[in-house]
């Protein structure tokens, strides 16, 4: 089976088999444009060894998935957040390298890996109540209790 | 070498392209420029890197992966992810459907409910006291009341001493209350004697005292134009700074009107408290936790004290719990293949996702709020030793009612029910690898020990315990257990631990396959349902 060579941002080299690169569209594009495999390394700007060896590791894992269906605007595909074990463990990492996986995932254009990202932050969301949010993402409250009354006057009870 | 030019992969219609410049400006973060930079990690400027480690890292997703994330959550998960910071703010716009507009207000109104209470204020007592009951005759009031707020003696549950930042007073002990937005506020439902916090009450600023039929003093500028229980009843409210003392029925002079008298009169007369425990508390399959060891009454264990320093007076602690799944909009549990589990509590009306549900199917409740789990407790809340048997004959001889009810009699204490909200959690590789934990583990917690309004010694737990083992081996006990159809142990078992009803609700054993979740719930309650 052809390799191809992946060079990260920090330069650092990564052979991965063809089949498991092209899960990347970008890539998998990119090799059909240039119409041979290249035996040169090809860049990844932007994505450093780090996540580039997690995004390989999400490929290789998933590297027999059928494409992703097409009705992908579907309402009740697009409401769930329902994610295979394996992949929620694969996501069990910190804050930091979540979002550079989802940034990754978007730049590559590998559509699974990003829904699956998409799908952990909406999870790190769901049911929670502002507060809680604030925690789990480290935002300050910056409200003052003006906009706060401000907000509450606005919803303000209507009769049902 | 090939070099690659790397652009967008592809092009979304954006829905937040007016949010995103917004929450850049607000948040000082240097536009992205189109092309790779916006789709990776933007930039390799020093300052701009320093920038963003002050802010939050979810602000520095690019707006189409922000809107992808936006698409898997629900109205209400939007409506809390806006009200975090101002910079997000502009995610939510109200809606133009009435509907909508509807329940992003009670989204709204349970978010930014301001919790306050009189007392936090002015005193730094956080913990709810076993203070005395109210006597006329007691002159020191602080005897009984840490918050030095005077209670005088009225035959109204309203106290207008402006000294004491005007309250009502507990109908069963006489108690000052604190308002429904004390931020430990526990609201005893008139309907059906369950405590909710204020995140399971419909609309708390409006809650209605059943005692006076005002609004609570310090809401009484608020807009009364709506329905008298849109807002929900509550009998009393027990708080960090107010629980009934346990021993309610063991004062030896208690007033003509007093406050016992009134919690007994609601315990065994209103039909709601009576269905609620009956078709749930008495139902076989519902769990029954050992909890610990309780102590009993004060009094009983300062002579047991007395008598056997050794022994601290210790009996086991008991509790039921179920689970109940509520619509957020109306705060309902969700009736599932038409079985009513008991009056629907609260007593406003059903949301017209509720209403319109289709007989027999399941019902996902308001689809804009949501549904929410909700871990209900069954609590002994009074100790069992009281001298109150002349409150109970008066009050048999004055409601006729209760004459044919013989259920009082059978006097195993007084059990109310405290509502938790939960959430799913997920758990990979456990056993149970989605369990319900409540949102907020202290707060339940310590709404628990006000309820409970005692010290209970829990067990020492072992590392491993029944509860660890496999299913399958679990109902390979239970299977042993079944043989002999006249020990009950089959059925104890079933009833000490979820352990083993989740054990024999995964073996099917006529069908031979695992339950459904509805065959599940259907067969746990059908029979015991009193409709």
């Amino acid at each position: 089976m052809s390799q191809i060579i992946l060079l990260s941002s920090d330069n650092v080299e990564m052979k991965v088999d063809k089949e498991v690169a092209e899960r990347s569209i970008l890539i998998k594009n990119m090799l059909e444009d240039v119409g041979e495999t290249p035996d040169q390394a090809i860049p990844i700007p932007n994505v450093n060894e780090g996540v580039l060896r997690k995004v390989i590791e999400w490929c290789e894992h998933h590297r027999n998935d059928p494409p992703p269906p097409a009705d992908e605007d579907s309402d009740s595909r697009k409401k769930s957040t329902d994610i295979e074990e394996w992949d929620q463990k694969f996501m069990q990492v910190d804050q930091e390298m979540l979002f550079e996986i989802i940034l990754a995932a978007n730049y590559l254009d590998i559509k699974p890996l990003l829904d699956v990202g998409c799908k952990t932050v909406a999870n790190m969301i769901k049911g929670k109540s502002p507060e809680e949010i604030r925690k789990t993402f480290n935002i300050q409250n910056d409200f003052t209790p003006e906009e706060e009354d401000q907000i509450r006057r606005e919803n303000e009870w209507a009769e049902e | 070498m090939v070099v690659l030019a790397l652009p967008l992969p592809r092009t979304r219609t954006l829905d937040l392209d007016r949010w995103a410049d917004v929450i850049r400006e607000r948040l000082n973060i240097p536009s992205v420029q189109d092309g790779a930079g916006s789709t990776a990690i933007p930039s390799d400027d020093d300052d701009n890197n320093l920038q963003r480690s002050s802010v939050p890292l979810l602000f520095t997703l690019p707006a189409e992966i922000f809107s992808l994330i936006l698409n898997r959550l629900t109205f209400r998960d939007i409506v809390a992810l806006s009200l975090t910071s101002r910079a997000l703010r502009d995610i939510y716009s109200p809606p133009e459907d009435l509907k909508r507009r509807r329940c992003a207000q009670k989204i709204h109104s349970v978010f930014l409910l301001p919790h306050v209470s009189p007392f936090e204020h002015s005193h730094n007592h956080n913990h709810y006291h076993y203070h005395q009951p109210y006597n006329k005759n007691s002159s020191n009031v602080n005897s009984y009341n840490n918050h030095g707020v005077s209670i005088h003696a009225s035959n109204s549950n309203f106290n207008p001493n402006p000294n004491s930042g005007a309250c009502y007073k507990c109908p069963y002990c006489a108690h000052p209350l604190c308002p429904p937005t004390c931020s430990t506020a526990l609201l005893l439902d008139s309907n059906t004697g369950i405590f909710f916090p204020a995140s399971l009450w419909p609309d708390c600023a409006r809650a209605r005292f059943l005692y006076t039929h005002k609004p609570h003093p310090s809401k009484e500028h608020v807009d009364c134009r709506q329905p008298p229980s849109t807002g929900g009843e509550y009998s009393t409210i027990w708080c960090s700074h107010h629980r009934c003392p346990r021993d309610l029925f063991s004062i030896k002079h208690i007033h003509k009107r007093s406050g016992p008298e009134s919690f007994l009169a609601e315990y065994r007369t209103r039909r709601g408290w009576k269905l609620a425990r009956k078709s749930r508390g008495q139902a076989p399959k519902l769990a029954r936790w050992f909890v610990g060891y309780k102590t009993k009454s004060q009094e009983e264990a300062l002579s047991i004290s007395k008598e056997h320093p050794d022994k601290a007076g210790r009996v086991g602690c008991f509790e039921k719990v179920f689970y109940e799944t509520f619509c957020r909009h109306c705060l309902r549990p969700i009736e599932h293949v038409g079985v009513k589990l008991y009056p629907r509590p609260l007593g406003s009306a059903s949301c017209s996702s509720c209403s319109n549900a289709p007989w027999g199917r399941w019902n996902r409740g308001c689809l804009d709020c949501g549904i929410v789990s909700v871990k209900i407790r069954m609590i002994d809340v009074f100790d069992e030793k009281w001298s109150g048997s002349k409150i109970f004959s008066k009050s048999k001889k004055r409601d006729g009612s209760l004459s044919n009810d013989l259920s009082w009699q059978e006097h195993d204490g007084y059990w109310l029910f405290l509502a938790t909200e939960c959430r799913i959690v997920s758990t990979i590789g456990a056993v149970e690898r989605r369990r319900l934990v409540p949102v907020n583990s202290e707060k339940a917690e310590d709404a628990l020990n006000i309820v409970r309004g005692r010290s209970i010694h829990n067990i020492e737990k072992s590392k491993v315990g029944i509860e660890h083992l496999p299913y399958k081996i679990l109902s390979q006990i239970l299977g042993y257990l079944q043989e002999d159809w006249e020990d009950p142990s089959w059925y104890s078992a079933l009833t000490a631990s979820y352990c083993f009803l989740k054990a024999s609700q995964r073996m099917h054993p006529f069908v031979g396959r695992p339950y459904t979740a509805e065959e599940v719930w259907r067969d746990s309650y059908r029979l015991h349902s009193i409709w």
